[in-house]
């Protein structure tokens, strides 16, 4: 491959944080109420649901926007209409919010609602990876991270690196997922590793405390077999898979790295 | 897609107990075929075991070898190596001169072969090695021996959804270029055909297609009009099936299989990246069943009406007397004495009967699935089950099911599935650049068939992968997945020929069976997790789920690397990324 021509500099990423207009109060109490209905029967309670979020929707609710969105994808409580889809994620963009840049991005991978291309997908999640969205600079990390070439990827890693440490400064769990994933195989750092895999289980990623109790569970990645560790982990994992929304911001007190000793109770 | 409506009502007289015993239904009503009490069936897993398994049944064969099929070598080695060919075996048993070990004369045993074959499509496939465009003699339509050692049956979809088994001329079954042998022996197998032997091909008639035509426009929203035509033109009769002995219920056996009798069908668990017993062939994973039990009855019907529908005018063979007089019920006894306990149902796609038999067997199983569903198929692309595993899991949501059910996929992938090279990548990924133009659809609805994308599946907890062999040096090698299973809840599976596509659901024709068995259904699921994720597979779903995870994780990463798999799982949908959902 020809890496002449490539311009890394235009690669280069500087974090931001996602910044945008407030909500209008109504519109965001309209919206919550929406949510809490699809939280519990998205079906039964669908027509509410969409009105709620057109009401929100002309008060230039964002969220409202993206939610409708999605509904018109799946056609719950609508006409399935990709191209709905699109337009409204377009209204977000028209009010300046980077989310919309990435939904659009996703829409153009995928071929929703648009003719796929990949291009132009990409172009899309950087803009709004440099508007803040986290979630486009967690996409982006790990495209960049993926990459086969493996000089290529080792000049872009640093980039990676930044666009993964800004989303998940910006409290993206799975960004420290991936990048736990990084240390642990392409540059072998399990200290590393273990510290961010540590880091996403505060926030209660369920996937980074599997990871934590198997690596202590079966020793790998020249850690020592722990069972008692693992086991700390195990339980935390659990707890998790019961309640999706719980996080363990002690989780260093609880289920400390080695070489901290465990906690004896 | 609609779940189907499983509302029942019993009348449960407690006079004289208290205790009622109630399941889910599992058995489609619109089937053809009911369900059948006391069958024995025995998984087999990849071509190794199956084709042993038929080689078995064929050489001990005493009254009678029925064979219907998609495709037919007669030179490919069902037991490999050195094992004798598949043409010689038949026609040895057919042969009314044969002699056994001890220089006796066998009686001959009666061979029917049912292939399907259409002329058209056999332009770009030759799925009947050696035999000609309407007999000529040999090779494809395109001239004896043409083709690469591309497999025969395994084409990959092209992008619109569209998976043509013979629209593909780079998609050849012929032999080996190197084969000569076994050109020869096909050419004179084709040429001359023992008394006791009939091979006939078996297509849809014109009518046949303007009725399937007509049944896809009727499905409002459904194939657009390029693609009714398709699906009409290029119908195909995809059952694959043996029947051995059914005169004789003490002997008889059947097969329903995923595997064709295609010499680039046979592997071994292991997949090796690279195998001479394989003839050269990439890794193949598919799975089968030998059955017995009165759904031999079925079987029987259905192969008896698909082979007088194929009828050729010069008819060499009767059916005799006693197999005309055989009920489902004469095969329970010689099953149960086996070890025969399991509840079953053949249920078909066929066109040319209205019967969705199999369609109505997936949605039913989908919308009782409370727990996990798992495909390994072929194909994935019947976009109303997306749908309906939504439905199911948001119906069980709102009911207060506290815990949610997983979905597992085992399939291929599409050529290059939409790959970006990293030097164009890198040049869209530059900051400050203007924002490319978009091509928006037309409202509406998408096309049915298409592929799946990770939308799709949002919502639900699903692992989509497909399966690569690791070779030396970095080297990876896709293990084309044939099967066509799904598992449901460590409680029902059903097994055959239909893949996970309109073609199957709707228009070809299809031959599974179905059975609530849990036993079975665990059996499957602890052999083929095994093989595919390097390790015994636990009971509890979430934690296979997150297991899956991480051993897809750590395989992404292996691979990129250049090093070894520890297991042959890969992420299919591995360069999409999830839509935003916000809080």
């Amino acid at each position: 491959m020809n890496t002449d021509k490539i311009d890394w500099q235009s690669l280069e990423f500087t974090c931001t944080r996602e910044q945008n207009p407030p909500f209008d109060p109504e519109a965001d109490h309209w919206y919550r109420t929406a949510r809490n209905y699809q939280k519990k029967d998205e079906e039964a309670f669908a027509t509410e649901i969409v009105a709620l979020y057109r009401q929100a929707i002309d008060k230039n609710h964002y969220n409202a926007m993206l939610r409708l969105g999605l509904m018109y994808i799946q056609g719950v409580g609508v006409q399935p209409d990709e191209r709905a889809a699109v337009d409204l994620a377009e209204r977000v963009i028209d009010l300046g919010v980077a989310s919309g840049y990435y939904q659009i991005g996703v829409f153009l991978q995928q071929g929703i609602g648009v003719r796929p291309d990949r291009a132009a997908s990409l172009a899309y999640m950087r803009k709004a990876a440099d508007m803040g969205n986290k979630e486009a600079q967690l996409a982006i990390g790990k495209k960049l991270i993926g990459i086969k070439e493996k000089d290529i990827r080792e000049r872009v890693a640093p980039v990676a690196v930044a666009m993964l440490d800004c989303a998940f400064g910006q409290g993206l769990a799975e960004a420290s997922y991936e990048l736990a994933w990084y240390y642990a195989k392409d540059t072998q750092e399990t200290a590393h590793a273990l510290k961010a895999f540590q880091a996403a289980g505060k926030l209660g990623h369920r996937q980074s405390l599997y990871n934590l109790y198997s690596i202590f569970n079966k020793g790998e990645y020249g850690v020592d077999k722990d069972p008692v560790r693992a086991a700390c982990y195990e339980r935390l994992w659990r707890e998790v898979k019961t309640n999706k929304d719980a996080t363990f911001p002690k989780l260093d007190r609880i289920c400390p790295l080695p070489p901290a000793p465990m906690p004896k109770f | 897609m609609a779940l189907t409506d499983t509302t029942a009502h019993a009348d449960i007289a407690l006079n004289s107990q208290r205790e009622v015993r109630l399941t889910m239904p599992w058995f489609a009503e619109n089937s053809k075929y009911p369900p059948r009490p006391t069958n024995l069936i025995e998984p087999l897993v990849n071509g190794e075991r199956a084709f042993a398994a038929v080689h078995e049944a064929i050489a001990n064969a005493r009254t009678s070898i029925d064979i219907i099929s998609w495709g037919f070598d007669p030179s490919m080695r069902l037991i490999r190596p050195g094992g004798e060919r598949l043409g010689d075996l038949l026609r040895r048993k057919a042969d009314k001169f044969a002699r056994n070990d001890g220089t006796f004369l066998e009686p001959s045993v009666p061979v029917r072969i049912l292939i399907w074959k259409n002329a058209i499509a056999n332009m770009g496939e030759n799925n009947i090695i050696g035999d000609g465009l309407i007999g000529s003699g040999g090779g494809t339509a395109l001239g004896s021996g043409v083709g690469g050692l591309e497999s025969a049956g395994g084409g990959a979809a092209t992008d619109d959804g569209f998976n043509a088994y013979g629209d593909n001329h780079l998609n050849s079954a012929a032999v080996r270029a190197l084969d000569d042998e076994a050109r020869a022996f096909n050419r004179a197998w084709f040429r001359y055909q023992p008394l006791d032997m009939e091979f006939r091909t078996r297509d849809f008639s014109f009518y046949d297609r303007a009725a399937i035509a007509d049944q896809q426009r009727a499905q409002s929203g459904m194939a657009g009009a390029s693609r009714t035509g398709a699906l009409a033109a290029f119908a195909s009769h995809h059952q694959k099936v043996i029947l051995i002995d059914y005169e004789s219920p003490d002997d008889a056996i059947g097969f329903v299989m995923g595997h064709n009798l295609l010499r680039n069908y046979w592997d071994t668990d292991s997949h090796e990246y690279q195998s001479t017993v394989r003839d050269g062939f990439a890794p193949w994973q598919d799975l089968s069943c030998r059955v017995r039990g009165p759904v031999l009855f079925d079987l029987n019907e259905n192969f008896m009406t698909a082979w007088d529908r194929a009828d050729t005018g010069r008819n060499k063979m009767s059916w005799s007397e006693a197999r005309r007089a055989r009920r489902a019920e004469d095969f329970i006894a010689p099953a149960q004495r086996r070890g025969g306990a399991t509840l079953a149902q053949i249920c078909r796609t066929q066109p040319q009967e209205n019967d969705k038999g199999i369609l109505a067997a997936y949605r039913l199983a989908l919308a009782n699935a409370r727990n996990y569903v798992y495909f390994e198929n072929q194909y994935f692309r019947y976009r109303q089950f997306a749908e309906l595993l939504r439905t199911t899991r948001r119906r069980l949501k709102a009911a207060g099911w506290r815990r949610d059910f997983h979905i597992f996929v085992v399939t291929n992938t599409p050529d290059d599935h939409g790959r970006v090279n990293t030097y164009d990548m890198l040049a869209a990924l530059g900051q400050g650049q203007m924002m490319p133009a978009m091509h928006k659809n037309a409202s509406g609805q998408r096309d049915p068939d298409s592929a799946l994308r990770t939308a799709d599946l949002e919502g639900v907890n699903i692992h989509v992968c497909t399966l690569l062999a690791s070779g030396r040096g970095g080297q990876y090698k896709n293990i084309y997945v044939h099967s066509k299973l799904l598992l449901v809840d460590d409680v029902f599976f059903t097994l055959g020929s239909a893949n996970i596509n309109t073609r199957s659901m709707e228009t070809d024709s299809e031959l599974n069976i179905a059975a609530p068995a849990p036993a079975l259904t665990r059996q499957w699921r602890e052999h083929l997790w095994r093989i595919h994720t390097g390790a015994a597979p636990g009971e509890d779903m979430e934690t296979e789920f997150d297991r899956w995870e991480r051993m897809i994780k750590a395989n992404a990463s292996d691979r990129k690397l250049g090093a070894a798999l520890a297991a042959p799982l890969v992420e299919f949908f591995d360069n999409e990324d999830a839509w935003l959902a916000p809080d």
